[in-house]
């Protein structure tokens, strides 16, 4: 770990050429990740970037921004352990008003570059200083107060490349509900969805409506011990589909004409999520297309109902 | 029910976000006491559920002839599980896992024991809505095809009326062109062509895929993918393991048919292709098929291919024995775990390059590569000298172990002098793609699944391989006991001496 007091970008490009020449791995990398936080709560931040990263080799800028003391730039170049180099850099006063002048001489060349706000969110994702530099944009509304209004919000201004966390927490849910729909076939009439009113059952709602046509009802259900979305009903023309959380980790799936089963549906990591958008640096057309409808559809009027208060 | 006019409504093809899932199905593993289904099917199986790959009451049912239950069945999957699987051992998927195990005890002779089979496949159709979509893995050896694909047929288990009925096989595809024709009318009396998959667990490997994008997704490297800049190509598949417990398959089998006949001619086909029209099936197999019509071995014989046999020698520091002295061998014999052959191309972009074929046992490390050679440039700009360190140019695919692409070039070496130098310039696909790739087995058991076949060779490439290789195997027949080489060495005299005559030299990989 090298500390740079008082630096600029020419100094860290140095250290960090330095570091690869003594042989600290870093070759192969396939991105530069841009971590948006404050200086009060990176650590989380910087940890999951740091896991995700083991999975995609990267340079890792964690943007400290508002730092105290005037005029402040620093940054901690961290030794790479696996190809990952990860570089903190603190911000403040004049030069965190262009912070994005001190990374754009640290991203690497040619390569994607995603932007992360793990816990805040600029009011204009996609033309804030940060969201300049990429069009890979990654937020996650369940992180913040009032994630129903914000949602709603960023469906407005919603730009390709940009992805909300809250969507990619219901990929495992999708896919066991379009797995119970292969096996029923037959024709959905209406749906209901069950939580907490949040983005993430906003989009889940959102996302039966658009594909399957029917309406759908918004159900508040809050459980202390398993928060978020609770449970998802499909009524077909062969009776009814029930997914529903019972623990942290395991959901039961009902099905017509068969059985009541456990099925795997663990709570997703921030990492875990990280990775999967990691992965993923071509945009997502299905979300693009979902937030275009909720844009239109707008808020419904009876959503405020268990809305966390904040 | 009609499973051809459903259309899921959830199914978005643009949603790329959703696991390729299968749909509902129930896998039946013969064999499922064997090596392979313990160390590699059924731990590919719980990684699969624990993508989330499988639906929820997918079954798993194993057939054998262990006295065993559903429960000592599961217990003997978890162990398996636990011991094999690439991904961590979670409760809440092996509980999804297990609802849908069962087990039919009974010998492939016994009438009983598929009627039992058929009853279970019933329920399993009735209260798990799977469809009647059956997938039968035979992982058995080939003498007992025959009777449990008519056991199969006589007991209505391959009626395709209601949901799909599959096939899933293991090479060897034979042991040469008549018996895999022999093979091929067995198992294609109960299925049909397009529901018999063969496995050739190499091609589900990621790099043999990447090869296709690296050649066709890029610009840099088509221009100079031929005869005006090739030299040679060298397909190696290097072992440095002798054939351990394995002397009851290999004797008689040997290198060439373990090996070139599949693996091997399928990485020449993959690299001397002509790009396909598309990444569907059909086109992709056009163009294998295509290239393998092209491929001759070049006579005569005796100057162009070579066989040898490890004997008693030093592999990386451990003494080893010689192939005539490993248990259950036969001293006198002839069977050869050395292969090189030279095979020619009879295309336009092909013609004059030599494609070189090699694969060893007890070879000094393990290795499985594609290599380009390129030609000289036609003048060098500098004296003899500053170019005696250059080799030649070189672009090689590496399969396994660590995946990746090397190019050989030269550089100048830093100094007043003009000194030009051969350097290696390395990609490591782990370096730039560190998330475990899925075991091979992972990949092409959901594409059966998925009835999703690019990976899987067809008939006639099994049989256009068996084609060029059988005139190899009958001269070999003919010409004696192979040459002997010491273990942990590069192969025989002959092998080098083959490529001299060419004036070429193998790669030391």
């Amino acid at each position: 770990m090298i500390r740079l007091e008082n630096t600029d970008a020419r100094q860290i490009n140095e250290t960090l050429f330095r570091l690869r020449k003594e042989g600290q791995a870093t070759s192969g990398q396939v991105l530069t990740l841009v971590v948006d936080t404050l200086a009060d709560e990176y650590e989380d931040a910087m940890r999951e970037a740091q896991e995700a990263g083991r999975l995609h080799p990267s340079r890792i800028l964690l943007a400290i921004r508002g730092m105290p003391g005037g005029d402040v730039l620093n940054a901690v170049v961290h030794q790479a352990t696996t190809s990952t180099e990860v570089v903190a850099i603190e911000m403040g006063g004049e030069i965190d008003k262009h912070a994005e002048s001190v990374l754009l001489p640290l991203l690497l060349p040619e390569l994607p570059v995603v932007i992360w706000w793990p816990n805040r969110c600029p009011d204009q994702p996609t033309t804030c200083d940060f969201g300049r530099l990429s069009s890979r944009l990654i937020l996650d509304s369940m992180a913040l107060p009032q994630s129903l209004d914000r949602v709603h919000k960023l469906a407005a201004q919603h730009r390709p490349g940009t992805t909300d966390l809250s969507w990619t927490r219901l990929t495992k849910w999708r896919a066991l509900l379009l797995a119970s729909l292969d096996q029923v076939q037959s024709p959905v009439t209406s749906a209901a969805v069950a939580g907490p009113a949040t983005a993430s059952r906003e989009l889940i709602g959102a996302w039966l409506e658009t594909q399957l046509g029917v309406p759908v009802s918004y159900a508040f259900a809050h459980d202390e011990a398993n928060p978020g979305l609770h449970s998802v009903q499909l009524f077909t023309e062969a009776g009814e589909i029930r997914l529903e959380r019972v623990s942290p980790i395991d959901a039961v799936l009902a099905l017509p004409d068969q059985p009541v089963r456990p099925v795997a549906l663990a709570r997703r990591t921030i990492q875990d999520m990280l990775t999967e958008e990691l992965l993923r640096l071509t945009g997502d057309e299905a979300l693009d297309d979902l937030m275009d409808y909720l844009a239109r559809r707008g808020r419904r009027p009876d959503d405020d109902a268990g809305a966390p208060k904040s | 029910m009609s499973t051809t006019a459903w259309s899921n409504p959830l199914r978005d093809p643009r949603d790329r976000r959703l696991p390729r899932l299968a749909g509902p199905s129930v896998l039946v593993l013969f064999g499922v006491t064997g090596d392979l289904s313990r160390k590699k099917l059924l731990p590919a199986i719980y990684d699969l559920a624990n993508h989330g790959a499988l639906p929820p009451g997918f079954g798993l049912i194993g057939f054998a002839r262990r006295d065993w239950d559903a429960q000592q069945f599961a217990d003997q999957i978890e162990a398996s599980v636990r011991e094999g699987a690439r991904t961590p051992f979670r409760e809440e998927v092996w509980r999804q896992l297990v609802s849908g195990i069962d087990f039919v005890q009974g010998t492939f002779d016994d009438p009983d024991a598929f009627a039992r089979l058929k009853e279970t496949l019933d329920r399993f159709d009735r209260e798990h809505g799977t469809g009647g979509n059956h997938a039968f893995y035979l992982s058995i050896p080939p003498k007992n095809f025959e009777q449990v694909v008519h056991q199969l047929d006589s007991h209505g288990l391959t009626d395709q009326s209601q949901g799909w009925k599959r096939a899933i096989i293991e090479k060897p595809f034979g042991h040469d062109l008549a018996s895999a024709q022999e093979l091929n009318r067995v198992v294609s009396a109960a299925f049909p062509p397009e529901s018999v998959f063969r496995i050739d667990h190499y091609l589900g490997k990621e790099t043999v895929q990447n090869l296709l994008a690296f050649r066709f997704a890029n610009m840099m490297y088509e221009p100079v993918w031929n005869r005006n800049f090739v030299s040679d190509v060298q397909i190696t598949m290097a072992e440095d393991i002798g054939i351990g417990g394995r002397a009851g398959y290999y004797e008689g089998v040997g290198a060439a048919r373990d090996v070139i006949q599949n693996h091997l001619f399928q990485l020449l086909a993959l690299t001397a292709m002509e790009e396909p029209n598309t990444f569907d099936p059909g086109d992709l197999r056009r163009e294998k098929e295509k290239v393998l019509e092209a491929t001759r071995v070049l006579g005569p014989l005796d100057a162009h291919t070579a066989n040898g046999q490890y004997s008693r020698g030093w592999q990386g520091g451990r003494l080893a024995k010689g192939f005539l002295e490993e248990d259950g061998i036969n001293p006198d014999s002839r069977t050869e775990t050395y292969a090189a052959l030279r095979v020619d191309i009879d295309s336009r972009r092909w013609a004059g390059v030599p494609f070189y074929l090699r694969t060893a046992k007890r070879a000094p490390r393990r290795i499985t590569e594609i290599a380009l050679n390129f030609r000289r440039t036609p003048h060098m700009p500098f004296t003899q000298p500053a170019i005696e360190g250059l080799g030649v140019n070189a672009l090689v695919m590496r399969i396994q172990p660590n995946e990746g692409i090397e190019m050989n070039f030269g550089a100048k070496v830093p100094g007043t002098q003009m000194e030009i130098r051969q350097v290696s310039m390395d990609f490591s696909y782990t370096g730039s793609f560190t998330e475990t790739s899925p075991e091979a087995y992972e990949r092409l058991i959901l594409d059966v699944l998925l009835g999703d076949p690019p990976l899987f060779p067809q008939q006639h490439e099994v049989e256009l391989s068996w084609q060029i290789l059988d005139p190899v195997l009958a001269h070999w027949a003919e010409a004696g006991q192979p040459e002997q080489y010491p273990a942990g060495t590069w192969g025989p005299q002959g092998a080098h001496a083959m490529l001299v005559r060419d004036g070429f030299a193998w790669r030391r990989p």
